[in-house]
């Protein structure tokens, strides 16, 4: 499943790489899109529990899905 | 022997050929001179050339297309530099006998020049041809609503939908979108047809303007077009497969262009979700998250000063595109996701006699309930259907709230063209506020506040009424 990880702007993507693997989540290509004042959105691939898995950890503000769109 | 009439095209560039055709045009044995001179090299087949027309010049159709220096220049009152042409029509007679042979030649075309018919009374489809639509616009609206299912009615073409907008006021002011610059986040447009002058790029993407001209893209791209021929374009398309992510992404891009250079002015979305996940099971989904990272950056880039159209949706109760899953067709079921956010602007479909399309998505809206917010034409040849650059029949024709959505769009580039430091929030209300309302008084869930008119608006903002 596709998910945007939300995260601080300083945080540190070798440490988020190495979490995520641990879940079995890698970080697609695509650069981070900064966000807002301080934060910024990670694209990654991961199990359809990620939200779960991710809960609690500090360095992750949150947890969405990348859904298909269809044009209409 | 028996002789028969053809029109030979010869391929042949022809520097200056509308100048050369109304030499030909003043005189008949200036006619004579270029047809033979054309068919000189075919002396060998018997042809012998006719004055029944002067030998009429062919232009190649990126050419003729081209939406920019092409032919469509040809609106303005002004007299168009002279172009060249790729080949010549000449019309003569030669044997039956002969014909088979004189096709093989190399740079040559023969063609039939048959006898016509003129036909009586015709009518296109559902009873009304374009002649009549064109004169009736509003007298064919019906009174108290109406719904346009499958089999839709007859599409119309861009001149109608021009009409029923009253795009004329504002061009005849001098404004049609120029100085204005439109983003279409979609799969791709083609840039050899519509003026795409930039967009995201990256090193292993595919430049902007490089889809092929029946691409999704392109259909928007025409659209915007029609009220605003003036405009240009920013192609950003999904990489792949378009997700919440990849929108996310090409947001991003128009945000740094926008910091750069104020650029693009405004964005044109005809895509979203088809179905609605139960909130319990997927509450994180864009449709339950206002918050989603998607929404978010949508609405840093509408705080920028660039106003965001958003198609309303396919998922209508009347006749839902097949694509739709049943947990999102109809009210309050079929429009959400980032196409509700307040700050959007949101785009039903009516066709040109202002009944809504069966399967235009209906509100209220998952975010904001007062959703669609306006209404704009759908189902006519824009990019699709005869003549125009992605071809087809009359049954081809642009369709669905993704070709509505880059309607209104146009009508928004218009205005920033004609009414300098438009905010977001500010030409929404005008939209509205200009809208002709063809449901009960006031918002409804089918076409929101009416349908989008650019002369109301723009009369409307001349005043300072809004």
């Amino acid at each position: 499943m596709e998910w945007l990880i939300t995260t601080k702007a300083s945080a540190d993507l070798g440490e988020l790489d190495s979490k995520l693997a641990q879940w079995d989540c890698q970080r697609t290509g695509t650069p981070p899109v900064p966000l807002g004042a301080g934060e910024q959105v990670i694209e990654a691939s991961g199990p359809r529990d990620l939200p779960e898995k991710a809960r609690g950890e500090r360095a992750i503000l949150k947890v969405s899905p990348s859904s298909r769109l269809t044009l209409y | 022997m028996a002789k028969v009439d053809v029109l030979v095209e010869v391929e042949r560039r022809q520097r200056n050929a509308f100048s050369l055709h109304g030499a030909a045009v003043e005189s008949a044995s200036e006619t004579f001179r270029q047809a033979e001179s054309l068919v000189e090299k075919l002396a060998g087949f018997g042809l012998e050339v006719t004055d029944e027309i002067p030998p009429v010049p062919m232009f190649a159709e990126r050419v003729v297309l081209n939406e920019t220096s092409g032919f469509a220049l040809f609106a303005s009152a002004e007299t168009n530099a002279d172009f060249t042409a790729e080949g010549i029509v000449v019309a003569a007679q030669v044997e039956r006998s002969r014909l088979a042979e004189l096709q093989t030649q190399s740079n040559v075309t023969v063609w039939a020049n048959s006898l016509l018919t003129l036909f009586g009374g015709g009518t296109c489809g559902g009873g009304h041809s374009i002649a009549e639509l064109e004169e009736d616009l509003f007298d064919l609206a019906p009174s108290a609503g109406g719904i346009d299912c499958r089999p839709f009615r007859p599409a119309v073409t861009r001149g109608v939908i021009r009409s029923l907008l009253g795009v004329s006021s504002v061009w005849r002011d001098g404004f049609r979108g120029q100085n204005v610059v439109v983003g279409i986040i979609d799969e791709g447009v083609n840039g050899e047809i519509y003026p795409v002058v930039g967009g995201f790029t990256r090193p292993d993407a595919p430049l902007p303007g490089g889809a092929p001209i029946t691409s999704h893209g392109s259909m928007c791209a025409a659209d915007i077009l029609v009220a605003a021929p003036a405009a240009k374009l920013y192609d950003y398309p999904f990489l792949g497969v378009p997700r919440s992510g990849g929108a996310l992404a090409m947001f991003q891009a128009v945000l740094e262009q926008r910091r750069q250079d104020g650029t693009p002015d405004l964005t044109n979305n005809s895509y979203g979700f088809n179905a609605q996940p139960a909130q319990e099971e997927a509450p994180n989904h864009e449709i339950w998250d206002i918050n989603h990272p998607l929404h978010r950056k949508v609405r840093e880039v509408i705080a920028s000063g660039a106003p965001a159209f958003f198609a309303a949706g396919n998922c209508g109760a009347d006749c839902p595109s097949n694509r739709c899953h049943p947990s999102g067709v109809g009210p309050g079921k079929s429009i959400h996701a980032s196409n509700s956010l307040a700050e959007v602007i949101t785009v039903a479909a009516v066709n040109s006699r202002h009944q809504r399309i069966g399967y235009s998505s209906q509100g209220p809206g998952g975010f904001e309930r007062q959703k669609p917010d306006i209404a704009a034409y759908s189902h006519f040849f824009g990019n699709l259907g005869p003549g125009r650059p992605a071809g087809g029949g009359e049954n081809a024709f642009d369709n669905g709230t993704s070709a509505a959505a880059p309607v209104a769009a146009g009508v928004g580039a218009l205005l920033m063209s004609a009414v300098p430091g438009l905010t977001p929030s500010k030409l929404k209300q005008a939209l509205i506020e200009g809208a002709i309302n063809i449901g009960p008084p006031g918002w409804d869930a089918d076409t929101g506040f009416g349908v989008v008119n650019a002369a109301a608006t723009y009369t409307l903002l001349r005043q300072g009424h809004v």
